[in-house]
């Protein structure tokens, strides 16, 4: 008897076995061969080199446009016209992010929640998430918002991308840190719609929270943009 | 033969049924079964040399895997590869059973 039950014992444990050798097999087929083949070494080399360039492109850039203001500025000097069109210039760069602005405004952070094993399936942000928080923060009045201190304008994607990360532009937030909402409006009427009515609730996977702020400054954006379809209709 | 008959049924459920496990867990499950497959072969390389004990084998089969999984967390948590520990220390006993379990069915044979 004691015989029968050590070897049924062993049974079962050797179907435990096969169950796991299984399932790590489908696991394994369902990731795919691709990821596994990718050599990390490489792409960390890469990401070195690229980030490199960006930031000498950058410089390049930063210093065209310093340029480019000091000409500006000598031409505003000369006559009230100019100055006109210099402003309304910078209104509209300020519209699609060429310059980089401050204000009074609310600062809204997202905190995800940690959890021992993180095994919390509950992805804490999703995409739609920001797209509507950032579309309530305008409706209520924000003049400029960004996220993670990348500047988010009318041409600026929000959308879900692999591994957890929300890509907002051409850059990337990840769902799992902290973001931080930042815009520039009038605080108190912001903070008063925020309290009274919050875009997004707080969840076993995060915590909100929202306080004004006396200055917040938003970056620019590094973009040139460029219309390849559309094109302005003439007035007759 | 049994054990066989086990591990055929296991591979069937494996195969038949869905199960979600948490893919966060799947490096740890990936390790304890490697642990666990050391078990095997030691089990193996004891009835061959007719002093298996059930009871050490199921100790040893769920000890090394919940040791083995828990290694390869703790060394996530500290940012140190520890399931390699793991995989080298496994790798080389099971290599080791094997060499003992193959000169046994040689002999085996020999004397038959």
């Amino acid at each position: 008897m004691k015989k029968i039950g050590s070897q049924l014992t062993v049974a079962l444990v050797c179907c435990i076995l096969g169950f796991m050798l299984t399932y790590q097999f489908k696991l394994v087929n369902q990731q795919g061969t691709s990821s596994s083949q990718v050599n990390n070494a490489d792409i960390t080399v890469q990401i070195e080199q690229l980030t490199k360039q960006k930031q000498e492109l950058a410089e390049k850039v930063n210093s065209l446009q310093s340029k480019i203001s000091e000409y500006e500025k000598n031409a505003v000097d000369k006559n009230d016209l100019n100055k006109a069109l210099y402003d309304e210039l910078n209104t509209d760069r300020m519209m699609v992010g060429s310059l980089p602005i401050k204000g009074e405004g609310i600062t809204f952070y997202i905190n995800p929640v940690g959890s021992f094993l993180n095994t919390n399936p509950d992805q804490p942000v999703t995409g739609e998430d920001l797209t509507y928080t950032l579309n309530y923060l305008f409706s209520v009045g924000a003049e400029a918002v960004s996220v993670n201190d990348i500047r988010v304008v009318a041409r600026t994607g929000i959308k879900a991308s692999s591994g957890g990360l929300i890509k907002i532009g051409t850059d990337y937030v990840s769902s799992y840190k902290q973001i931080i909402i930042r815009a520039i409006g009038d605080k108190n009427k912001m903070y008063g719609a925020l309290d009274s009515w919050l875009p997004i609730k707080q969840t076993t996977a995060r915590t909100i929270k929202f306080e004004k702020s006396d200055i917040i400054t938003i970056p620019k954006i590094n973009k040139e943009w460029k219309f390849d379809f559309a094109q302005p209709v003439e007035s007759k | 033969m049994i054990a066989v008959i086990g591990l055929l049924l296991g591979i069937i459920i494996g195969v038949l049924f869905d199960v979600n496990i948490p893919r966060e867990l799947s490096p740890y499950i990936s390790v304890a079964v490697f642990a666990c497959l050391d078990s095997v072969f030691g089990a193996l390389r004891a009835s061959l040399s007719k002093n298996f004990r059930s009871d050490i084998f199921i100790s040893g089969f769920f000890g090394n895997a919940v040791l083995a999984a828990g290694l390869a967390y703790l060394g996530d948590k500290l940012g140190i590869p520890v399931y390699l520990a793991a995989v080298i220390v496994f790798g080389g006993r099971i290599f080791n059973n094997f060499a003992v379990i193959r000169r046994a069915l040689l002999e085996k044979t020999r004397l038959h």
